[in-house]
């Protein structure tokens, strides 16, 4: 099979569990326990006021016909009103998404940038004292909760080096085009606005990705060990190939593989820690808004969210499978 | 040529395993010599240390394993006392190896080209000019190996993944690595066992017949006396980390001296359709050897002296040599 088709397969793969996914969400929504309505025009409302709205609303409806419109809704852009922040659902999104992705895209570009070296060097110096640290730090970073590492930052970097601020994502750069501020203010070249930005996402974006980071090096570390080990690494050396290259180049294609998988899963973990670190600071994201949105049963505002989370994760995972076929080639073959 | 001094001359080695049952004394004393364009091979049952004997020539041993003892001369420099740079040096320009499993030694997610190019450019950089190293050149000197290694469409080998081709051209892709650097001395770990017996007859014919033009001295590392006797001018028999017996390949068949080398012979199946006969017992145990000879339990000739005395490896007739008490009277206490 070529790889064109491996991924032309992938991504068809990934309709089924798109519809899935929202008659899911949809139906979860619906049988959550109490009345989004009465919640939202408070105890003083009248029936007749609580049934105009409702019928507004279209929850009157048989459920698959409301989830039928739900869905060209959404096809249109048009995700319904918030019963929290009472505007539209796309607006909130548009505004809260790009914050969690910038903000989750950066932890794992930390955590795969840092994590990657370094446990390939615990693995090369395997039981060596640089290994043990490795192994220590490791061990801390999956094991200290997001939280209170974020609020350990804040008092080092913002209270008392007074280097980065302590909350907040700073204000936007002047010229807005994918709502990603590091990413505009890069676009625009405006490289004090990216400074400025980089200064906001600096501890959120490590205090989140602490943990994949982790999990990145002990991964790699594992798979290199694995690798180090196996006949092809051996006979590399026996042509006279230098270890360098053995182990940056011909190694870690094949331990990278194995990690890659994770990295794709971790995706998820993040939007989900992602809410404990945008809590402690005061960062407008999604995680934030999913759970405000949740406490308020504001069905809509859940539902969006959880799609929006849902695809970003797909996506990524999409992207993820993708790679690995790119990388390995048994892959491909073993689906033909 | 025995006058001349040997291209690799092995004596007393000594490696020793770090295990978690222990100390295991896996190669114990072994002493081998192959001179220019003699080929070699070393012959006994997996788990006899033919592998590891072959690993510390290139210093390729896994990081348990301890040397203990003994000497690996190659043109005049210990192997084992060389810098790791140094010896970096002569893997692949010098002594090479065709790694055992063709389905394993080959890195699965780089094309075959990949793997290739860069083995050229790098014993292309270390020995000759760095015009070499324009890309047609390299691409040339890819295709020239393959071709030498009688691999049809060399072009499309190329740009294929090792799961991509069959065993035996995986095999032929081996054997290509280890030709790149043009190396003098090359050893050869179980070539073909692993494949169909068919393949595996005309791979060894066609590496006999590399070696022989291309002046090559060779170490064949097999547990099949036939394949040996094949390919090689004389046979080293090696039993439990020892060598039992050195004679010219064609001596062996004819009349073995050491009782395990005709439990070997013995258990080479027969074109007659009998099935070979299998030696009694199992191969030592490295942490608790047997204290003399080694092969005392499962002898069937052993005498009292065999339990007390180690036998030495002695010359018994001119060019045959071994190591058993049964011929010769002279030995080593202890």
């Amino acid at each position: 099979m070529g790889f064109r088709t491996y991924v032309l397969r992938r991504i068809l793969h990934m309709i089924p569990v798109m519809v899935g996914l929202s008659i899911l969400i949809f139906v979860i929504s619906r049988v959550m326990p109490g009345d989004p309505v009465r919640l939202a025009l408070g105890p003083e409302a009248t029936i007749e006021q609580v049934e105009q709205l409702r019928r507004q609303m279209g929850l009157d409806k048989p459920l698959h016909v409301q989830y039928l419109a739900y869905l060209s809704g959404v096809f249109r852009g048009d995700f319904g009103y918030s019963l929290l922040t009472r505007r539209a659902v796309a607006k909130d999104l548009k505004d809260f998404f790009p914050a969690t992705l910038e903000l989750t895209t950066l932890a794992m570009v930390l955590a795969i940038l840092l994590g990657i070296p370094l446990g390939v060097r615990a693995a090369v110096r395997k039981d060596a004292l640089e290994d043990h640290v490795n192994r220590v730090v490791a061990l801390a970073g999956v094991a200290l909760p997001r939280f209170w590492l974020a609020i350990l930052l804040q008092i080092a970097f913002a209270y008392h080096l007074g280097l980065l601020p302590t909350i907040g994502r700073g204000p936007a750069p002047a010229t807005q085009i994918t709502g990603l501020y590091l990413l505009d203010s890069l676009l625009t070249l405006d490289l004090s606005a990216f400074i400025v930005s980089l200064k906001h996402i600096a501890m959120p974006a490590f205090a989140l990705s602490v943990g994949t980071l982790a999990q990145i090096m002990r991964l790699i570390r594992a798979s290199m060990i694995e690798e180090l080990r196996r006949d092809h690494a051996l006979a590399a050396r026996s042509y006279g190939l230098p270890s360098n290259l053995i182990i940056y180049r011909y190694l870690l294609k094949n331990a990278f593989t194995s990690t890659l998988t994770i990295i794709g899963l971790s995706y998820g973990f993040l939007l989900g820690n992602a809410f404990l670190v945008e809590r402690v600071f005061a960062w407008p994201g999604l995680a934030f808004y999913g759970v405000d949105t949740l406490l308020a049963k504001d069905f809509n505002g859940v539902i969006a969210v959880t799609l929006v989370v849902g695809v970003a994760y797909a996506v990524i995972n999409l992207f993820v499978d993708i790679l690995y076929g790119y990388i390995d080639p048994r892959v491909r073959y073993g689906e033909g | 040529m025995s006058l001349m001094e040997p291209l690799l001359a092995i004596q007393d080695l000594g490696i020793h395993m770090l295990t978690y049952e222990g100390r295991a004394r896996v190669i114990n004393g072994v002493r081998l010599t192959i001179h220019k364009g003699e080929t070699v091979a070393l012959v006994g049952e997996t788990g006899c240390g033919k592998s590891i004997t072959a690993k510390a020539i290139l210093g390729l041993l896994p990081p348990n394993a301890e040397t203990v003892s003994g000497s690996i001369m190659f043109k005049g420099r210990d192997l084992l006392r060389l810098p790791e740079e140094d010896l970096h040096g002569i893997r692949g320009s010098q002594i090479a190896m065709i790694f055992q499993d063709p389905s394993t030694a080959l890195n699965p997610v780089f094309t075959v080209g990949e793997q290739l190019t860069d083995v050229v450019l790098w014993q292309g950089a270390r020995r000759a000019t760095r015009g070499r190293r324009v890309t047609g050149a390299v691409r040339q000197r890819c295709l020239e190996i393959l071709r030498l290694v009688r691999i049809p469409d060399p072009e499309g080998t190329l740009g294929r993944y090792p799961v991509e081709l069959s065993g035996g051209m995986r095999q032929r892709v081996l054997i290509a690595l280890a030709l790149v650097g043009r190396p003098e001395l090359l050893i050869a770990d179980e070539l073909g066992t692993a494949l169909d017996v068919s393949v595996q007859d005309q791979i060894l014919l066609e590496v006999r017949e590399l070696v022989r033009t291309g002046g090559l001295s060779v170490l064949y590392i097999t547990h099949n006396l036939g394949v040996a006797r094949l390919v090689s001018d004389r046979i080293y028999v090696m039993y439990g980390g020892e060598i039992a017996e050195v004679a010219p390949a064609a001596e062996v068949f004819r009349r073995q001296l050491h009782p395990y080398s005709q439990g070997l012979l013995a258990a080479v199946p027969r074109l007659t359709g009998r099935m070979g006969e299998g030696i009694e017992g199992r191969i030592p145990d490295y942490v608790n050897p047997p204290p003399a000879c080694r092969f005392e339990p499962r002898c069937p000739f052993r005498m009292e002296i065999c339990s007390l005395n180690r036998p030495l490896l002695l010359e018994a007739e001119p060019g045959r040599w071994v190591a058993c008490h049964f011929h010769g009277s002279r030995e080593e206490s202890g």
